[in-house]
């Protein structure tokens, strides 16, 4: 049986799990991490670097390091959210062929599916290395108001990291799965998500029969541990600057560590009420001096530093109950993701709220990754163990435009599918031989203010007053989540229909040839790993041959044989060293034996005369 | 006393030499002092300048300074000793070897050049960048520097066992400030992980990658940081 795992793609930080003799777990990294952050850069010599290493030199290198691609997956160019992260993101973000926004990341104009794909290439590499076999099915996780055109661009990918992503599920939903994994529960409960620049907040319906509905959703997409982090670094630097009048945020290097050093006190300080940052040299005075920073943070300076930050997501939850209609009494239990949620302040936040303790049975980071395996798992395995029932429900209201430019609502947020509802409709004018069918996608009364998912026209209706041609709207909703659109003339039987496919802004060509490019990208990248194999036991052998040199020099002086050995041990060294520049990885395993003859040679010279 | 010409100037000594330490250094008489052979312990030879930046006032209360010296200056600080020569007397001492710029052009080519030869590839470096600085069509400055930059880049490489090592801070956080190293320095210690390997440290550093190789060298001999 197919192993299926599990991401969880997210804005700052992702993970991959799967499930093994049925327990799902996460998989760590080749650091050892078991998140992998969610930035891509391209180094000045265009190297791709994923995850912590991008991290690492993020400030150092920020026009060419993506961070939070989330954003704006499946996104317009001109959309609200894309302007904004034009205005705080040190990136560049430039107008896509199709209305799409894209990345420059050096010479290279990126779509964002291909940066994600990059990621998800990153996390399937992950799982390949641990399982040491193919990956090329997955389960990802999707924010819950991801309408269907950013679910789309998800898949998309998937498509091009080269996984066939089987299902989308949403975060909360998969946070709940995890949190209800192997328990028979009927619950309701909210997911409070504070994770590295978002803040999600959802209210769940968990069933006995498997059904995980999302009764309210809300968040803030700019708001998360990067926004905490930023207030500790203003606060090392204001009273650096207050001492030695130095701006640190002028110099990247400085900058680059004070972001490195808040983060990990921010994280300390969850576990131990004070901490010291501590950053020797931080950076030279104008008169050369090495100047240090040293200070001091307390557990309770963060909390006042941060409060109105934990306010902001304490006010969201109270809008999320007022839109569920529930009271918080209701709320029978509190899932808390993300690492910010390991704040004590946090906790305690959401308890005061809640008026009760939020569950501590799961894992802040992993249970979203963790619910994203078992979905896969129950996908693939017919045990009974993993057997389980998960409906999707619609992210988003779908309807049509009617007169005045209103929305009329067919297929509600949050229904279960598959689903179909139809609804009659008459003419509005004298005379009207045709209608226009708009299908929307949206939450607001106002048509113009929802998303075009579509349009079709249905014609040949009779010659009648206003009112008495009646078309019957259908809607209906595959279990692949396929939306297809049936108007009907109930007095003909004439019918016109249209399939809505989400696009994610690329065209089939685009996404064919960035798998291919994809594809390469995964081949070369093994295949620089055998080189960089070749090169370091070559490298090796050439520090221990160079280090024999003066030794076998001062043997073999005066003779001639033994000049010769020594310039034919010049020769394969400084061959091999040719061949590493060029990147002959061929070449280069040949020439490691010839290397190692000359290592042996020179060790029995040694040797010998020792 | 030092030797004077018939037209009453100090005399220099052969090589360009400057001043010796028992002369005065201007056409005043020297103060009397203790001794025939030079100034007493705590007498001043000054320049017959007023003291402001720039002029030198020589304390002799050390032991006799021999010539070479004397004119040994650091390198790079030119400035340390520098005269006013538009107001001091020409024949004042002058321990500064002033070179005129047709001559530094000249020079430097030839250093580029001895420094190549010699293997001083980290000077021979430095001379050519300077001289593709003022002519960056500088056919032959540029081939030095690139081939010095190859002897470098394997030279450093092998003394740090190959770039695949993976370097770990060796140094308690709290002692690296004794260390005296510079932000340079410290940014890339604080970019180890103990898992990152040189040539990822590399990618992920920002600086030049012969500045870092060399700053990774220096790390190792000063025993903060351990390679495995």
């Amino acid at each position: 049986m197919e192993k299926v795992i599990g991401i969880d793609l997210g804005t700052f930080n992702s993970c991959v799990a799967v499930v093994e003799g049925g327990t799902p777990q996460v998989i760590a990294n080749r650091g050892g991490y078991k998140v992998t952050p969610s930035m891509v850069a391209v180094t000045e010599a265009g190297k791709r670097l994923v995850g912590h290493i991008a991290k690492r030199q993020a400030v150092t290198n920020a026009e060419n390091t993506v961070y939070a691609a989330k954003r704006l997956i499946g996104r317009k160019f001109e959309s609200p959210q894309v302007k904004q992260a034009m205005a705080t993101c040190p990136f560049r973000i430039v107008a896509g062929p199709h209305g799409d926004c894209r990345i420059q990341l050096r010479d290279k104009v990126n779509s964002i599916p291909e940066i994600s794909a990059m990621i998800l290439q990153e996390m399937k590499m992950i799982a390949e290395d641990y399982l040491g076999h193919e990956v090329s099915k997955a389960v990802v996780t999707v924010p819950a108001y991801f309408n269907d055109g950013q679910r789309q661009a998800t898949k998309d990918a998937g498509l091009i990291a080269g996984l066939d992503v089987i299902r989308i599920i949403n975060e909360p939903t998969a946070a709940a799965l995890a949190y209800g994994f192997g328990k028979n529960i009927d619950r309701t409960v909210a997911v409070y998500d504070l994770g590295g620049g978002t803040f999600d907040i959802s209210i769940l319906e968990i069933s006995s029969s498997g059904v995980f509905k999302v009764i309210s959703t809300a968040g803030d997409t700019f708001l998360g541990g990067e926004d905490f982090d930023q207030r500790i670094i203003d606060w090392l630097v204001q009273g650096f600057q207050e001492e030695h009048s130095i701006d640190l945020r002028q110099d990247r290097m400085a900058l680059q560590r004070l972001k490195d050093a808040a983060e990990k006190a921010k994280c300390e300080l969850s576990a131990v009420v004070e901490t010291e940052v501590n950053l020797p040299f931080i950076i030279s005075s104008a008169r050369n001096e090495a100047l240090h920073l040293q200070r001091l943070l307390t557990r309770a300076q963060l909390e006042d530093l941060t409060d109105d930050l934990i306010q902001r997501t304490v006010q969201i939850c109270e809008m999320t109950l007022d839109e569920a209609g529930l009271e918080r009494d209701e709320i029978e239990d509190i899932v808390l993701v993300g690492g910010m949620t390991r704040m004590p302040r946090i906790q305690q936040s959401v308890a005061d709220f809640f008026e009760r303790e939020p569950c501590k049975g799961v894992h802040p980071d992993e249970v979203v990754g963790l619910g994203a395996s078992i979905q896969g798992a129950a996908l693939v395995d017919d045990s009974p163990e993993m057997d389980m029932v998960l409906l999707d429900v619609t992210p988003h209201t779908l309807g049509i435009m009617v007169v005045g430019g209103y929305f009329e609502e067919l297929i509600p947020q949050n229904t279960t599918v598959p689903t179909s509802k139809s609804k009659p409709f008459t003419t509005v004018r004298d005379n009207q031989t045709a209608v226009k069918i708009l299908v929307l996608q949206g939450e607001s009364r106002r048509a113009e203010e929802n998303e075009l998912l579509g349009e079709f026209v249905l014609t040949g209706l009779r010659r009648a007053p206003a009112g008495e041609v009646t078309v019957d709207v259908t809607f209906e909703i595959n279990a692949d989540g396929i939306v297809s659109v049936h108007a009907r003339d109930v007095e003909t039987g004439k019918e016109q229909s249209i399939t809505v496919t989400a696009s994610s802004g690329l065209t089939e060509d685009e996404i064919d040839q960035m798998m291919v490019d994809a594809q390469d990208y995964a081949v070369s990248r093994r295949a620089d790993e055998e080189t960089e194999g070749a090169k370091q036991e070559a490298e090796t052998l050439i520090a221990e041959i160079e280090k024999l040199f003066p030794e076998v020099e001062a043997v073999v002086a005066g003779s001639d044989f033994g000049r010769d050995a020594i310039e034919k041990a010049r020769a394969v060294v400084d061959r091999a060293r040719t061949l590493m520049e060029r990147g002959d990885s061929a070449g280069l395993k040949e020439q490691i034996d010839a290397l190692a003859r000359t290592q042996r040679m020179f060790k029995g010279v040694v040797g010998k005369s020792a | 006393m030092p030797d004077r010409d018939d037209e009453g100037r100090t005399a220099r000594p052969p090589g360009g030499g400057t001043t010796s330490n028992s002369g005065t250094a201007s056409n005043s008489e020297a103060p009397p002092g203790p001794g025939k052979d030079g100034p007493g312990k705590d007498e001043l030879i000054d320049l017959g300048l007023p003291p402001r930046p720039g002029r030198i006032t020589m304390d002799f209360s050390g032991p006799p300074l021999e010539l070479p010296e004397a004119i040994s200056l650091p390198p790079d600080e030119p400035d340390s000793l520098q005269l006013d020569l538009d107001e001091v007397d020409s024949d004042a001492i002058d321990l500064v070897d002033r070179t005129r710029p047709s001559e530094i052009e000249i020079d430097l080519r030839e250093e580029m050049r001895e420094c190549f030869t010699l293997d001083d590839f980290t000077g021979a470096l430095g001379a050519a960048l300077l001289l593709i600085g003022k002519d960056p069509d500088d056919q032959e400055a540029a081939k030095i520097a690139d081939a010095c930059r190859q002897r470098l880049d394997a030279m450093y490489t092998g003394r740090l066992g190959g770039t695949h090592q993976v370097p770990s801070v060796q140094v308690p956080e709290t002692e690296l400030r004794w260390l005296g190293l510079d932000h340079r320095a410290a940014f890339l210690l604080s970019r180890m992980d103990g898992v990152m390997d040189i040539e990822a440290l590399l990618d992920v550093c920002g600086m030049p990658r012969l500045e870092a190789l060399q700053t990774l060298v220096e790390l190792t001999e000063l025993g903060a940081i351990r390679l495995t």
